[in-house]
């Protein structure tokens, strides 16, 4: 096992809820292209795609400003 | 890209997909590729500074298409924690993402079944111990959701549904409840700690399921997985499964959902092992009584609420 990667030896506390406004943009050298349906919703959910450099498709989900 | 073959002798599919091999094995925390990526720093998976949830096609994928898909869904952009310490609003979002996963990826030709995953720590082959989960859509039925299709045969109606009703009969073995969801130690259990998340109303898949319902199943399955980490005052280790219906069109009513963990722990320190008897007889040789591990586990899920 490589030193440093093993698991907290006790249960960390419970994480509390993002701030919706930490979404940012992607780096400028990800070479992230927007899919064609860029932006949907799913539930409570905003959807964004891209699709990475390499082809792969990449989702992001993030709360909207109302449920939050 | 993998190689399906059919094992004729065990009558199931194997699947090689050999360039895993060369997949990242439990890099340090600052090389982490699940986390954001850092002003300055490498670029991980995700290029954004923050995020909530996000999915992507895997990098070493067990299937790809034409043939299937194989997805990674990072429940954080925090590095430390676990699922049972999400905020319970992230928890219930993730039901959200995985009903939304289920109804692409099915919707796919080449994908006959979605199964959403978890392997939580390194003692079920973690390689990444950011919190996150998996979903593979097969390119066919895997045998254990076809095993409870054959239930459904065998018990004349959903197995799920005639199983949750004898559990809540016999009262022994159950853990949590909730207005929409029971949590269960089954009567069969193949490991100490299996426990089963069921809803009680017959719903083929998450896509059926009202928001009331998807937030009652992320508040048991937090309810369990913080048991669990309760139990033995350590990280708990798990396979967690989630079974809905198949997403071929014959088969997209066959199902009931729930999900399955499976805790290789029999005592805080003791693993199980699969040996003589469960791989070469296929017959699980248990360490505990269902009865006595729900007491215990039970006792552990009240500590932890």
């Amino acid at each position: 096992m490589i030193e440093g990667s093993r698991e907290p030896s006790s249960t960390p506390p419970p994480e509390q809820p993002s701030d919706p406004s930490a979404h940012t943009q992607p780096r400028q050298d990800a070479g992230l292209e927007p899919a064609i349906d860029a932006v949907e919703r799913c539930g409570p959910l905003v959807v964004e795609r891209y699709r990475k450099a390499d082809g792969r498709l990449l989702i992001l989900y993030r709360s909207t400003v109302e449920d939050g | 890209m993998g190689e399906l073959r059919f094992n004729e002798l065990r009558g199931e599919h194997v699947d090689y997909a050999i360039h895993r091999q060369e997949r990242t094995f439990l890099p340090p925390a600052d090389h982490c590729p699940l986390c954001p990526t850092r002003p300055g720093g490498a670029e991980t998976e995700i290029p954004f500074e923050a995020f909530e949830i996000a999915v992507f096609e895997n990098r070493f994928p067990a299937f790809e298409a034409p043939r299937g898909v194989a997805e990674v869904v990072v429940y954080t952009d925090r590095h430390d924690g676990s699922f049972a310490t999400l905020a319970p609003k992230r928890a219930r979002a993730l039901m959200w993402v995985w009903r939304e996963r289920y109804a692409e990826l099915g919707a796919r030709e080449d994908v006959d079944y979605v199964l959403v995953f978890e392997n939580r720590g390194v003692e079920v082959g973690v390689t990444l111990h950011h919190p996150h989960g998996q979903i593979y859509g097969y390119p066919f039925l895997p045998p254990v959701p076809a095993a409870e299709l054959e239930a459904d045969e065998r018990l004349g109606g959903c197995a799920p549904c005639e199983l949750l009703r004898r559990e809540l009969h016999d009262g022994r073995r159950v853990l949590y409840d909730n207005e929409d969801v029971v949590v269960y130690i089954p009567y069969a259990a193949r490991w100490s700690y299996e426990a089963h998340v069921v809803l009680r109303t017959h719903r083929a898949s998450l896509p059926e399921c009202t928001p009331a319902e998807l937030e009652s199943l992320a508040t048991a399955l937090q309810a369990l997985t913080r048991g669990y980490d309760a139990l033995f005052t350590r990280p708990f280790p798990y396979v967690m499964a989630m079974h809905q219906a198949p997403t071929t069109a014959a088969l997209r009513q066959a199902g009931h959902v729930h999900v399955e963990f499976y805790p290789p722990l029999r005592s805080a320190e003791k693993l199980k092992y699969l040996a003589g008897s469960e791989q070469g007889g296929g017959t699980f040789i248990a360490d505990a009584l269902p009865e006595q591990s729900a007491r215990e586990l039970r006792e552990a899920i009240a500590r932890a609420l």
